[in-house]
């Protein structure tokens, strides 16, 4: 394993530089240093790579790799081809050290529980997962920056040295060659809503009669917005600004040709290492206000809301039960129950339910015991995603999936993949949801889901409104 | 018999119970499918930035 220190380096001109290669991904923890506060272990690390060794992409329920059709199962796939890697052992500190990166979509819980299709599929992959030898590892902590080089997929000592050795001087050579042509200004993507706001609320109203009939307790329902992609539209730049007005923990930029992906999501969904495995579920939402005392007064009606904690509790509880499926008896924790974590525009209530794996439970076992994650489907968990499809009408597609990394050495980092925009066959989407429960009131529902998609709207303006902004939220402090 | 009498009742009362059961199933999938829910066909309509930041569609 080659390991190189660089100069400082800002993660998205790290990607920027490494653009020209197939399957850049950057898993960007965008929260600024003098902003980390409660952030700063979730922050705490960036990872930029490109050119993968392979990639697995799952298509109607069938795996392929690099385009050729594969026998197994999807996840029996992704566990062979993430493997174990004695090699890992040697790395230099850094939480990924070589492996998967990529999405699972919301839809792939077809493959994994008997749910109905939707009238309208999602045409984009199920799941695609580049698995990447060679990246920058940045920590923004010590605000030190490293390239590794794995070697990967050879396995001979020789052959694997030399191979560490030319992909890392490859990547340096793009890495430390001067700036190129600094992209362009961002230009405006025209979102439009897919459904009017008595639409969504009438949604609303029905998920509530399911909940008053005891079909279920909660349930996340979501609105899409579309917008026609310019021609020669520069996606990663979009999410350089994405970025910059939603700094988020889990942001990432993926691409993988046919999809590309920029994400400003808050929220983990699964963090696996030696073992130990943590969900932060995030149910319950209040838009911040700019005068501190009143925005420090959003934060307290939210932690004391009877409907948020409600929301949250149940999920918590829904976490616990997916987990219990996999871990350890006694193991199952909730070290944090309703926490208040404030980002860029909004507050969130977050819970964290952590546990221990039980043995010979590896992390695609943990995946494939809790995916969809609760907060983005509701609770009991199959009848909520029934419900989701009939009356939403159309797949999620990767909205309500997840992003992140599953690295050789068995540790994973997931997110849920919310603020999410999908660039795909000349158009761009987004979807914004909330859950829903007894207590919700269908017009405060739109709002909350107009709240959540502020940030995203405001990087879709373009740079040309940047300069005339409306009156910004504070940072994240919290 | 009068073990009989009461096994008999018994079992009058559990299917009665199952009845009134397999009613309220009817009863509540019926409301269920009566809760309209409009189609997403309209018109998508721009969206406008409000002052307190929040982009909403244009009345």
């Amino acid at each position: 394993m080659i390991v190189r220190d660089l100069a400082p380096v800002d993660g998205h001109e790290a990607a920027r530089r490494l653009a020209d290669l197939p399957g850049l991904v950057f898993l960007d923890s965008a929260m600024r240093p003098e902003s980390l506060g409660i952030h700063a272990r979730l922050g705490r690390w960036s990872f930029v790579a490109a050119d993968p060794w392979t990639t697995l992409t799952v298509r109607d329920g069938r795996a392929h790799r690099d385009g050729v059709a594969l026998a197994g199962a999807p996840l029996d796939e992704l566990r062979r081809l993430v493997g174990c890697d004695a090699d890992v052992r040697v790395a230099p500190g850094t939480p990924f050290v070589g492996g998967a990166i990529g999405y699972v979509a919301y839809d792939f819980g077809r493959r994994l529980e008997h749910l109905p299709e939707p009238a309208e599929v999602e045409p984009v992959p199920e799941m695609v997962f580049g698995f990447y030898d060679t990246f920058v590892a940045l920590d923004h902590q010590e605000g030190r920056a490293r390239l590794i080089s794995t070697g990967r997929p050879e396995t001979g000592g020789d052959a694997r040295r030399r191979r560490a050795q030319a992909r890392a001087e490859a990547f340096l050579m793009r890495l430390e060659r001067p700036a190129g042509r600094a992209a362009g200004p961002v230009r405006r993507l025209d979102f439009r809503p897919t459904i009017a706001r008595e639409v969504h609320e009438a949604r609303v109203a029905a998920a509530i009669e399911h909940v008053l009939a005891g079909d279920i307790f909660q349930v996340n329902l979501a609105q899409r917005f579309v917008a026609p992609l310019p021609e020669g539209f520069d996606a990663l730049a979009f999410h350089g600004r994405l970025r910059a007005i939603n700094p988020a923990p889990f942001s990432a930029y993926l691409d993988f040709g046919e999809v590309r992906i920029a994400s400003s999501s808050p929220e983990r969904f699964l963090a696996m290492r030696d073992g130990l495995i943590e969900a932060r579920p995030i149910k319950g939402t209040a838009r911040r206000a700019e005068d501190a005392k009143e925005d420090a007064l959003a934060a307290a009606r939210l932690a004391t809301s009877e409907k948020d904690r409600a929301e949250n509790i149940m999920i918590v509880d829904l976490m616990r039960n997916d987990l219990s499926r996999v871990c350890t008896d006694d193991s199952i924790a909730v070290p944090v129950l309703c926490g208040i974590e404030s980002y860029a525009g909004i507050h969130h209530l977050v819970s964290v339910v952590t546990g221990r794996a039980a043995s010979g439970r590896d992390a695609i076992d943990v995946l494939a015991a809790t995916f969809p994650g609760g907060s983005i489907t509701g609770a009991p968990k199959i009848r909520a995603q029934e419900i989701i499809t009939a009356l939403e009408g159309h797949g999620r597609g990767v909205y309500c999936g997840a992003i992140g990394w599953i690295g050789h050495d068995g540790a994973m980092d997931l997110d849920i993949a919310i603020r999410t925009v999908v660039f795909r066959a000349g158009e761009a989407t987004f979807s914004v949801g909330g859950g829903i429960t007894a207590l919700s009131d269908p017009a405060a529902e739109y709002e909350e889901t107009l709240t959540k998609a502020a940030r995203i709207l405001e990087a879709a303006a373009g740079e040309a409104e940047a300069a005339d902004p409306a009156p910004r939220r504070r940072e994240a402090t919290a | 018999m009068p073990q009989f009498l009461l096994v008999a009742a018994a079992g009058a009362a559990a299917y009665t119970a199952y009845r009134v059961f397999r009613r309220e199933i009817a009863r509540v999938a019926g409301h269920l499918a009566e809760v309209r829910v409009p189609s997403g066909a309209e018109t998508p309509t721009r969206l406008v930035r409000g002052s307190d930041g929040v982009f909403r569609p244009e009345p």
